[in-house]
């Protein structure tokens, strides 16, 4: 089993940076799949008590890595899958983080066995105080997965829905969850194929709703909306505030918008397009709402 | 939404351009579960309590609002953290407002919209009840030992702020001759401090006092003004003989004082019989 | 005793209170004809911080008839006064009420003043006596060279262990070869020696300190915008920083680092420990029990590989031990059970491994200043006079014989020995107490 990855695109390095940092304020762990063509990061801490959603972000290697070597343990398999803790893969990126005064040159992963396993992120870095390179190494710790036990670990699938939604206003939308959350434990998604998303909050103290109007319709695509009556009829779900703003609280990427796909009753899809090949999902289940 | 002849139903119409004066006006009163508005054709009060000792009211002038109209005097009490959370939905975008009051029973009604992005608005529905009973404090406006400080507000916060937090008590001392004004903190291990300010100082502006007064406060009610303290631009320190502290808090810059909140705190009982 | 000073350098005293706070709970102060010195030991002892100012930087400087002058106050209250320094035009420093206070007096911009009385805590100074003349190895270099190093580590942190070359320096927070359990993040940060404005290091060396007073001072040096030099030279012996500015301001901070001894070592690491490390090492038996032919061949080999001059065969080197005047720190077994790393992987791993591997290194013994070097002496004046312990009287003090058994007994008796000490050191309990090095307090 052998993995060896390079970066050398200083935004590409930030970016990995931001999706690292922002698994590490939703899970202590990340499960990484490796595979051929892509990466996926994974944080999945639904069993556990905590209010953080499901989330996985997956990379084409292409994109971020011009060195990516992946060799599985045996040659039928097509994935190494590590357990790592998000906050030391986290800690092992910062010093590519943006608006550190450094200039990193270039950034490895590597899968290493020294005591235990671990992912060794070896970085290049000039720092402004001196023209000399440095090396900065930190092994995070993995656990190797076995292939009997990959099915708990596979890819999340993203749920059939009926409407997706762009919205631009992804600060606004976060400090205004952030809010709801001391107002009421559930809130409900409205969406219309009429391009608004409302938003509604409701305990014994207080009403809130929230319209985001003029939203550009993702789904169902305009051509297919002639359908006319079902079209017409709003598609709502009501989600955990905690979980909701949990998930976009975490959020440490630059992105202004995020599309946002109701499965009716059933649960709220987030996406966040990082670039074309580099995507961010979530998933918020349904709640009963107290009506 | 509501159109101009819907307004006509409602006892008490405002709207504000701006609310961050009202926002971080109503968060330094935010102390309470409480908090109770009175509204009148001379503006808006909105009071909160804690214990018997404490009282702050928030002053609204109807110069203030942008629109202001009032159908008789209004009053109900309204969960007061609710209200400032509502205000800051939208974190540091500012927004207009309009507060909306039907009458008895009816929820106060909030409509906001981000100045930087119009295709957001809300609506909060904040349920209202009835008013409590409020403490009537007041000074003796012709005793003898009225003394009356206007400072400065940011320099006046340095001071507060540098008060030895670990302090129980603090000690006010007001008097016509040295130290003029000093706040003594007490009840510090192995520690006691205390700061003067001159009455020549360039942060007073105002220095009205005939008699020394001494008095102590508990050290966490008068934490309790920071907030309001902190975005003041001008601070009035109201005393007299019987102790009572009355604080004036100006939250606006120029001289009209349309939005000031004011403290009421009561001393405590001297037990050394000194 | 009475200092007036005007508002900047009050502010650079108040700075250098803030970093002291971040050692200890109290802060030491001593005026002299040379200018005035605050000092701070942390709660283990294992780190002592000192920062002098010269005479010139006060505008008065009134010592009592007596001379000398020197008291001890708690941190917090005086932490409290320093902490807001903008608005201070001038600052008055006096000893009042019969030495029970100190008096701090700011006049402040606006026509104000504070005025804060401190209590006297006792009439206490403390003294390191380690030599901080010549080290082998010393290294210089802006404050912000070694903030970036120092950021480079969680603030979590608790040790730095520093690894110098002849022409590099690798800072990590393990230590090569070291056990750690699997869930322990090793990072390290490689630096040439061409960062440095002065890098002297003869022969490699390996020190371990505790990050947290280093982190500390870095703070003062990054206020006072001044370079810093380390010196040391081998582990087990005392890590100093230093700080100089202008002639005015002198700091000194004395690290204890990790006892070799002190340290588990994986058997992955330990071919590649034994050809790497310039330090003779010398194995020494933690478990009692026999250990196989295999493992006798490595441990002859680790042998082989010190200085021939120095006999370091196992029974010889217990006999070092009991000559050389060292209390096991009372509080390192309860830490490492409460790391629960080193610990427990001895107990899982006792049965394959038989045995652990801990660098000793001979040559400490013989060239190194002895422990006591690091110690830290208290003295009550009323016990004392107010002047250094004399060298040669501390070495006596401090070379009682101590219990040769360090096998068995020792275990169960560091986890009391805080009893058998000397009454008037005051040693707080603290869940995170570690020694780094052999304080010299006999235990009996």
């Amino acid at each position: 089993m052998k993995f060896h990855a390079k970066m050398l695109d200083v935004l590409y390095m930030r970016e990995f940076q931001a999706i690292a940092a922002t698994l590490a304020k939703l899970a202590k762990e990340c499960v990484m799949l490796v595979a051929q063509e892509q990466m996926h990061l994974i944080v999945n801490e639904e069993h556990c008590s905590t209010s953080s959603p499901l989330v996985w972000v997956s990379i084409a290697s292409k994109d971020y890595f011009p060195e990516y070597q992946m060799t599985p343990a045996r040659p039928e398999h097509d994935l190494i899958v590590l357990v790592m803790s998000a906050m030391h893969l986290s800690r092992a990126l910062a010093v590519l983080r943006s608006g550190s005064s450094s200039s990193v040159h270039s950034c490895k992963l590597e899968l290493k066995q020294i005591q235990f396993p671990c992912i060794s992120v070896i970085a290049s870095v000039v720092s402004p105080n001196s023209s000399e390179p440095r090396e900065v190494v930190h092994d995070v710790p993995v656990t190797v997965v076995p292939p009997s036990d990959w099915s708990s670990y596979m890819l999340p699938k993203v749920p059939n829905t009926q409407i997706v939604l762009g919205v631009p206003s992804l600060r606004l939308l976060r400090s205004l969850i952030d809010k709801l959350k001391n107002i009421s434990p559930s809130f409900i998604f409205h969406g219309s194929t009429a391009g608004e998303l409302n938003l509604v909050a409701e305990s014994e103290m207080a009403t809130i709703t929230t319209r985001f109007s003029r939203l550009l319709l993702h789904k169902p695509d305009q051509g297919q909306s002639g359908a006319g009556a079902e079209t017409e009829s709003e598609i709502r779900c009501s989600v955990d505030t905690r979980k909701a703003s949990a998930f976009f609280n975490a959020l440490q990427l630059p992105n202004e918008e995020i599309m946002i796909g109701i499965d009716s009753e059933r649960c709220i899809c987030l996406q966040l397009d990082i670039r074309s090949n580099v995507v961010l999902h979530s998933i918020l289940p349904a709640v009963c709402a107290e009506i | 939404m509501l159109t101009q002849s819907q307004y006509e139903n409602y006892k008490l119409v405002c709207r504000l351009e701006h609310m961050k004066a009202l926002y971080s006006s109503i968060k330094a009163i935010c102390f309470s579960d409480f908090g109770t508005l009175h509204a009148s054709e001379d503006g808006i009060l909105i009071t909160v309590e804690q214990g018997k000792s404490i009282q702050a009211t928030l002053c609204i002038a109807p110069a203030f609002f942008a629109e202001f109209k009032v159908d008789g005097t209004p009053s109900f009490s309204v969960k007061i953290n609710v209200l400032a959370e509502c205000l800051s939905l939208f974190g540091l975008s500012d927004c207009s407002i309009k507060i909306l009051y039907k009458g008895e029973g009816a929820p106060l009604l909030l409509l906001l919209e981000p100045h930087d992005d119009d295709q957001v608005s809300t609506e909060c529905s904040i349920k209202t009840t009835n008013v409590e009973e409020q403490i009537d404090y007041d000074l003796d406006a012709n005793s003898s030992s009225l003394n009356t400080i206007f400072m400065r507000g940011p320099d006046l916060s340095n001071i507060f702020h540098e008060l030895d937090k670990a302090a129980d008590e603090f000690e006010f001392t007001i008097s016509p001759l040295k130290p003029h004004f000093k706040i003594t903190t007490l009840g510090v291990m192995q520690a006691e401090s205390s700061v003067e300010v001159a009455k020549s100082s360039d942060m007073v502006i105002l220095f009205n006092c005939r008699a020394t007064t001494v008095a102590r406060y508990k050290s966490q009610q008068i934490k309790l003004t920071n907030k309001a303290m902190q975005v003041a631009s001008k601070v009035a320190i109201k005393t007299d003989g019987s102790g009572l502290l009355e604080m004036h808090f100006m939250m606006q810059c120029d001289d009209q004082e349309e939005l000031y909140v004011r403290f009421f705190i009561t001393p405590l009982l001297e037990v050394d019989g000194n | 005793m009475k200092c007036t000073l005007e508002g900047g350098n009050a502010r650079v005293i108040a700075k250098a209170i803030q970093s002291l706070s971040k050692i200890g709970k109290e802060l030491f102060i001593e005026a002299d004809v040379h200018g005035l010195t605050m000092r701070s030991i942390n709660p283990t002892q294992s780190a002592v911080a000192s920062i002098s100012f010269s005479r010139s930087m006060f505008d008065t400087f009134n010592l009592p008839p007596s001379g000398d002058c020197f008291c001890k106050i708690a941190m917090k209250p005086c932490l409290g006064v320093f902490r807001n320094m903008k608005q201070v035009e001038y600052c008055e420093l006096s000893i009042v009420d019969n030495k029970s206070k100190l008096q701090v007096n700011l006049r402040c911009k606006l026509e104000t003043t504070k005025q804060a009385l401190i209590a006297i805590v006792d009439e206490l100074n403390i003294t390191a006596s380690v030599s901080t003349d010549q080290s082998p190895n010393s290294i210089h270099g802006d404050h912000k060279l070694f903030m970036e190093i120092s950021n480079s580590f969680n603030s979590s942190e608790e040790e730095l262990t520093l690894e110098a070359t002849p022409d590099s320096l690798s800072a990590k927070n393990y230590i090569e070869g070291a056990r750690v359990n699997d869930k322990f993040m090793r990072s390290q940060l490689k630096l040439k020696h061409s960062e440095f404005e002065h890098y002297q290091v003869t022969e490699g060396s390996v020190v371990t300190f505790c990050i947290k007073e280093f982190r500390a001072f870095l703070l003062f040096a990054e206020a006072l915008n001044a370079a810093m030099t380390l010196e040391f030279d081998d582990a087990g012996s005392p890590f100093i920083v230093k700080i100089k500015k202008h002639q005015d301001i002198e700091c000194l901070l004395i690290l204890s680092t990790l006892a070799p001894e002190d340290v588990s070592f994986s058997e992955d690491y330990r071919p590649r420990d034994i050809t790497v490390c310039n330090t003779p090492n010398a194995s020494q038996k933690r478990k009692s029990s026999t250990p196989g032919p295999e493992i006798q061949q490595k441990r002859r080999l680790a042998e082989d590989t010190t200085l021939s001059e120095l006999d370091t065969s196992l029974f010889q080197f217990r006999d070092r031990r009991t000559e050389v005047p060292t209390e096991p720190a009372s509080v390192q077994p309860a830490r490492m059970l409460a790391d629960g790393d080193t610990m427990d992987l001895v107990d899982e791993e006792a049965e394959e491994e038989a045995m652990l591997l801990a660098v000793s290194d001979a040559m400490e013994a013989s060239q190194i200043p002895r422990p006591s070097s690091t110690e830290v002496c208290f003295y009550n004046t009323e016990d004392a006079p107010p002047t250094l312990l004399p060298e040669d009287n501390n070495e006596e003090d401090e070379s009682i014989p101590q219990s040769p058994d360090r096998e068995r007994g020792l275990r169960v008796r560091t986890i009391f020995s805080r009893c058998f000490q000397n009454t008037y050191v005051p040693r707080e309990p603290s869940p995170n107490s570690q020694m780094y090095a052999p304080n010299s307090d006999t235990e009996d």
